[in-house]
């Protein structure tokens, strides 16, 4: 089937701005830190960027559910859980006034999503990767997943 | 040590019982023939405690000197304070009194070690003569007092004396334990006279009647008199170090704190044994035996819910802050405690030790402290040069910094990085290295200095000192009369802001709507110009809102003084002030200054309106109480940020009697370096001397506009995180948009390596602003520590002002996020964490028992633990304390200088009825040497006026028998009538112009806030509970601990795994 490589690619695709806003906000902070950049043009970058990678990811996670991908769609309900009671609480955007008392924890929720996001990512590629082969190749000829040693999430 | 000792007549002595007889007779006969018989005399109120179960153990702490006497005497206090008490005047007054009275003086010597021949030789001869005179009873004991014979007689005589001995009996007025103690030293001099001298000491009465002895009683007066002075200046049921006592030990030791010291400065050291400076050394066999602790013992007689302690002997800070500085003699250039004070001065040399200090490493610097005359920070312009900095770590030139080769290299004392000498600044070195023009350099001689900035060091040019107000104006706030005093003491300042001719000054007004005010020097009336439009607003006359004050200044005063009447008949109720401060804001943003808000109702229309959640009382006790107690708008710290980045300093006045959320209001403040004032229940009539006075202050004190301060710290050492009212700009940075002296900030420490290879850490505080005068300047304080290896070093060193003062912050922030009783627990655990440390340090080598110890340096501190507990801030219940007035203590103990901070936890009480029936002639100058009352309602004698004072306002508490004459003179016709309409005025008679006399003194004493005075009548509720007796803090009191139960609490946590 055609479609499934390229659901795989817009997965890739989000995957990547995922990734890649994850590593400005980090990158915004460690500046921070170093006194390249001063807190309130940090926590504005920072803040401008971050509901912008909740909706991402709350998109993400849906076209997973609608597509029927139950096991990345569980493994995403994760960090959407975590974003969504940040947003409730209204402690998703930085404080620029105590910025530098939660500078360190900020950094190191934002290096775990990283790693989730990696992990993800190698996840889709191989997806990708495998969908790529399944189309192009006959059926008959298609790879048997159930031999390969990955988990069955497809 | 001398803790232990009771004030002589407040504390009741006992008749002996049966049980405690006893109990001395086995134990004397065990330990009796060892010892002389004083000795033995001495054993006797040892062993009755019930800590000290063996005799040989008792003993064993006894041996050696002084303090180990002192020691034993405190075990002896529970068994005490577990009978029966008869006056201790019956003690002394009958002849059978004397031999209990006798005792305890020579127990001393016994126990100081000296060879129990000496003992007995020396208490022998002195002692009989004196007992003969005396009938029954006491020749009986006399007998007993013999040596050879004592073991059997003794028991007969000695169960009493135990209770003598503990009780320090009314002859002698101050510490008379202290007194015998001192005179039996003599008696263990071989060479000096026998015991008498120690006994007649004790014993006025007595020695008339043996003229022989005069001579040596006179001695030994001799020998306490001088001490007694030096360490006994307040004498409150306790001893309370001097500054001379305790400095005497560090001098001694600052070779090296591992060396081991001589027995003098042994004896130094442990100074809260009371040691006597002036008397006959110790022998060899105390030595090593000193302890280096204050302690009282507490443990009660089993089945006794007696603690055994008398709160009496409790320390207590009643002198005020006493600033101890150990270090200005081992660093005389650093700079003054004023300035810069850290926890503990003793800097822990690797990590491991710095985790086992519980008392937070860190700092509370005042980088504009008001220094007293002829201390003022000189002022040095390297203008040719520039400012001579380290190349690598930006430290400023400093006294600690060293000079080499020949005077071309300079190096940095933080970062030992060698340095050139700029050609301009060369000079020669001397044969000793030092410079020869170092007469000539502030810099090279003094901790303190100011560098005049060249223009490196400006982003723009230095900004003229600029006010602007922002003045609720809807109807309460006129009705209070608010208005009318804010527009008088503005217009009363006018001629003291600072900065003239440059000063810049504008007026935004609101209620509903925005008034803005255009006062251009052309006009003779300001021009009021009204916006309705909150939504968006905007300024309407970018240009002539703000006015340079000295062209516009009959404008200004033209708009002052119509101020009031233009909105006498305002009816409006809304407060429009979220809009008002955006357009404040607006206004500001171009130059920067002071904003000062005078709100007297909640804002409630436009951005940044907020509800009345402070009056649901379902939030109060549950989780989500601490909300309350930070912004609930983020419109306000949003605002604050800018504010800062704008180098916009905010003062919040609010006055309102109602609700008015603080807590938000407050933010504006906290994150730029303003301070929040708060007058509930404002009334002209009342409060408009606090309000001028306070608001006038904050007009003309000398500011520093738009700086930046940062610490520096030595290799190894660095600041972490910082506590107050300020913005970071980055990780070590403070944004200040305006610094006054009644600012202090405190910061935290911690060290980067594990282990400290340096001798010696030195700080160095860099505060770079904009004086009035529109000069740019950094004010550099630069202080050095040494960096010990021992804990006990560490406690030595400690600064009780900076832990509470830092103990305060990190509460105050912990509050905002979590419950008060988290907080509180907080406080508590960090106490009993120290404390027990600190037992565990000397648990090896000491027989600890029951007592509580505590290092002298920290006495203080549970007391001061106790007070935070209960200050408004902290303390438990909402209805004890209105959330708005709990967020003004709390923003405004996050501001407070530490001495200010000690005065507002502990206030002074002192009783001033008899200074006011003094003749005049006698009394004036004595004030400085009164002594304040412990915090209890026990001290309030209904027959006397006391006054009550935190440093933010004035109790006076009447007794209920205080003499009408006193009142009449005072008060007037007003004296029947109810206090609360009645204010102190100076009236036409000696007594009242002496009373007002006293306050203002008492104001001048520190005058950051202005104390008003409530008048209280005792037993009038609720005034007299909400003013006095709620802030006796050593009460127990609605369900909070008083001192004693506070003390007994920690110790018991203390000797927890311990």
């Amino acid at each position: 089937m055609a479609w499934e490589p390229i659901l795989w690619l817009i997965f890739l695709v989000i995957n990547i701005s995922l990734i890649s806003l994850i590593i400005y906000q980090i990158v915004c902070l460690t500046d921070l830190e170093a006194d390249y950049m001063n807190p309130y043009e940090s926590s504005s970058r920072i803040n401008s960027v971050v509901l912008k990678e909740y909706i991402l990811h709350g998109v993400f996670c849906i076209l997973f559910l609608i597509t029927g991908h139950w096991f990345i769609f569980l493994l995403m309900l994760l960090p959407a859980y975590y974003n969504a009671r940040k947003f409730l609480n209204r402690q998703h955007l930085i404080d620029v006034t105590e910025v530098f008392r939660f500078i360190e924890s900020e950094k190191k929720n934002r290096i775990f999503k990283l790693g989730f996001y990696l992990v993800l990512f190698v996840l889709v590629l191989v997806s990708l990767v495998l969908s790529f082969i399944n189309a192009l190749v006959d059926e008959d000829d298609a790879i048997d997943f159930g031999s390969l040693p990955l988990p069955s999430f497809f | 040590m001398g803790t232990e000792y009771p004030n002589g007549p407040a504390i009741p002595s006992r008749p002996v019982s049966a049980f405690s007889v006893a109990q001395s007779l086995t134990l004397f006969q065990s330990s009796g023939p060892v010892v002389g018989s004083e000795a033995s005399a001495f054993r006797h109120a040892s062993p009755s405690s019930s800590q000290i179960t063996s005799p040989s153990s008792a003993s064993g702490a006894m041996v050696g000197t002084e303090a180990s006497a002192f020691r034993t005497m405190s075990s002896g206090m529970p068994n005490d304070a577990a009978r029966p008490p008869p006056t201790s005047a019956s003690l002394y007054g009958p002849p059978a009194a004397g031999p209990y009275q006798r005792f305890p003086a020579p127990q001393f010597s016994s126990t100081a070690g000296v060879p129990p021949p000496h003992t007995s030789l020396a208490g022998q001869p002195v002692l009989r003569p004196s007992v003969r005179p005396v009938s029954g009873p006491f020749s009986t004991s006399h007998v007993s007092l013999n040596p050879h014979i004592q073991p059997p007689h003794v028991p007969m005589g000695f169960p009493p004396q135990n209770a003598s001995m503990v009780q320090p009996g009314a002859v002698v007025p101050r510490s008379p334990v202290d007194t015998q103690f001192s005179a039996a030293r003599a008696t263990m001099h071989p060479s000096s006279p026998p015991a008498g001298p120690a006994y007649p000491a004790a014993r006025p009465g007595f020695q008339s009647a043996f003229p022989g002895y005069m001579s040596h009683q006179n001695t030994a007066g001799a020998q306490a008199q001088p001490r007694q002075s030096l360490a006994f200046p307040s004498q409150q049921g306790g001893y309370v170090p001097t500054m001379a006592a305790t400095s005497s030990p560090y001098l001694a030791q600052q070779g090296g704190y591992a060396a081991p010291p001589s027995v003098a400065s042994q004896l130094g050291s442990s100074r809260e044994q009371m040691q006597h400076p002036g008397s006959t050394p110790p022998t060899a066999v105390m030595q090593g035996l000193v302890e280096d602790f204050s302690s009282f013992s507490i443990g009660s007689v089993p089945g006794s819910f007696d603690p055994g302690l008398d709160s009496k002997v409790l320390p207590r800070p009643l002198e005020g802050d006493l600033e101890r500085n150990p270090l200005s003699e081992m660093y005389p250039m650093n700079c003054s405690s004023r300035y810069l004070r850290l926890t503990t001065s003793g800097i822990p040399n690797s990590q491991s030790l710095a985790s086992r200090w519980h008392l937070t490493l860190g700092a509370v610097v005042s980088p504009l402290a008001e220094a007293p005359n002829g201390e003022e920070v000189p002022v040095v312009n390297f203008a040719p040069t520039g400012i001579i900095r380290c190349k690598r770590c930006r430290t400023y030139v400093n006294p600690y910094v060293t000079f080499s080769d020949s005077g071309r290299k300079w190096r940095c004392n933080l970062c030992a990085l060698l340095n050139d000498v700029p050609g301009e600044y060369f000079a020669h070195l001397d044969a000793s290295g030092r410079r020869i023009d170092l007469d000539q350099r502030p810099e090279l001689t003094q901790g303190s200095v100011e560098f005049i900035a060249p223009t490196d060091y400006m982003v723009r040019p230095p900004m003229p000192p600029l006010y602007f107000f922002l003045i609720d104006v809807s109807v309460s706030a006129v009705k209070s009369g608010m208005l009318e005093v804010v527009s008088q003491t503005i217009k009363s300042c006018l001629d003291n802001l600072p900065g003239f001719p440059r000063t810049q000054i504008g007026f935004i007004t609101y209620d509903s709507t925005l008034h803005f005010y255009n006062m251009k020097s052309s006009f003779t009336q300001p021009q009021m110009i009204v916006m309705s439009d909150l939504d968006d607003v905007f300024i309407p006359l970018p240009d002539d809102l703000l006015v340079n004050l000295s062209e516009s200044r009959t404008v200004v005063d033209a708009f002052l003084d119509s101020l009031p009447s233009m909105f006498q008949e305002n009816v409006n109720v809304e407060s429009a002030f979220g809009p008002a401060l955006k357009a404040a804001f607006m206004v500001m943003s171009q130059l920067g200054g002071k904003l000062l808000i005078f709100q007297h109702t909640l804002p409630s229309l436009g951005v940044g309106r907020l509800t009345l959640r402070g009056d649901d009382l379902r939030v109060y006790g549950t989780d989500k109480e601490h909300t309350l107690r930070t912004p609930e708008d983020p419109f306000y710290k949003q605002m604050a940020a800018d504010f800062t980045k704008y180098q916009v300093a905010v003062n919040v006045y609010g006055f309102s009697d109602k609700y008015t959320d603080i807590a938000t209001l407050g933010t504006l403040a906290k994150y730029t370096g303003g301070q929040v004032y708060y007058y509930p229940s404002f009334q002209a009539a009342v409060h408009k001397e606090k309000l001028h006075h306070e608001l006038a202050r904050d007009l003309t004190r000398e500011t520093a506009w738009e700086s930046v301060m940062r610490i520096r710290c030595g290799k190894g050492v660095r600041s972490t995180t910082y506590h107050g009212n300020f913005m970071l700009r980055s990780t070590d940075l403070m944004a200040l948009p305006a610094v006054d002296c009644d600012k202090a900030y405190a910061m935290q420490l911690s060290l980067e390596e594990t282990l400290l290879t340096s001798q010696t850490v030195y700080f160095q505080v860099a505060l770079l602003y904009t004086s009035s005068s529109g000069e740019r300047r950094i004010r550099v304080h630069t202080a050095a520590a040494p960096v010990v290896a021992d804990l006990g070093e560490m406690y030595r060193l400690a600064d009780t002002g900076a832990i509470v003062s830092l103990f305060t912050r990190l509460a105050s922030e912990k509050a905002l996020t979590s419950k008060l009783e988290e907080a509180r627990t907080f406080i508590q655990l960090r106490i009993v964490k120290a404390l027990r440390e600190y037992r565990n340090l000397h648990a090896v080598q000491h027989f600890l028992g029951g007592r509580m110890i505590y290092p002298e340096s920290l006495k203080c501190l549970p007391l001061y633990g106790l007070a935070l507990c209960k200050s408004i801030a902290f303390r438990d219940g909402y209805a004890d304390a209105q959330l708005d007035e709990r967020c003004t203590a709390g923003y405004t103990m996050m501001a407070l200088p530490v001495k200010t901070l000690l005065k507002l936890l502990y206030p002074q009480l002192i009783r001033v009825d008899e200074y006011l029936l003094k003749k005049p002639s006698l009394g004036e100058d004595s004030i400085d040497i009164w002594n304040g009352l412990p915090l209890a309602a026990g001290s309030l004698d209904p027959q006397g006026l006391y006054l009550y004072d935190d440093g933010f306002r004035f109790v006076l508490w009447f007794g209920r028998m205080l003499s009408p004459d006193i009142l009449n003179n005072l008060l007037g016709e007003n004296f029947a009538v109810d206090f609360s309409k009645v204010s102190l005025r100076e009236l036409d008679n000696e007594m009242s112009r002496k009373l007002m006399g006293l306050l203002k003194k008492y104001r001048e004493s520190d005058s950051s806030y202005y104390q008003l005075s409530y008048l209280v009548r005792q037993g009038e509720q609720p005034r007299e509970g909400y003013f006095l007796l709620a802030n006796l803090i050593e009460d127990a009191a609605a369900g909070a601990n008083g001192y004693l139960d506070w003390i007994m609490q920690l110790h018991r946590q203390v000797q927890q795994n311990a």
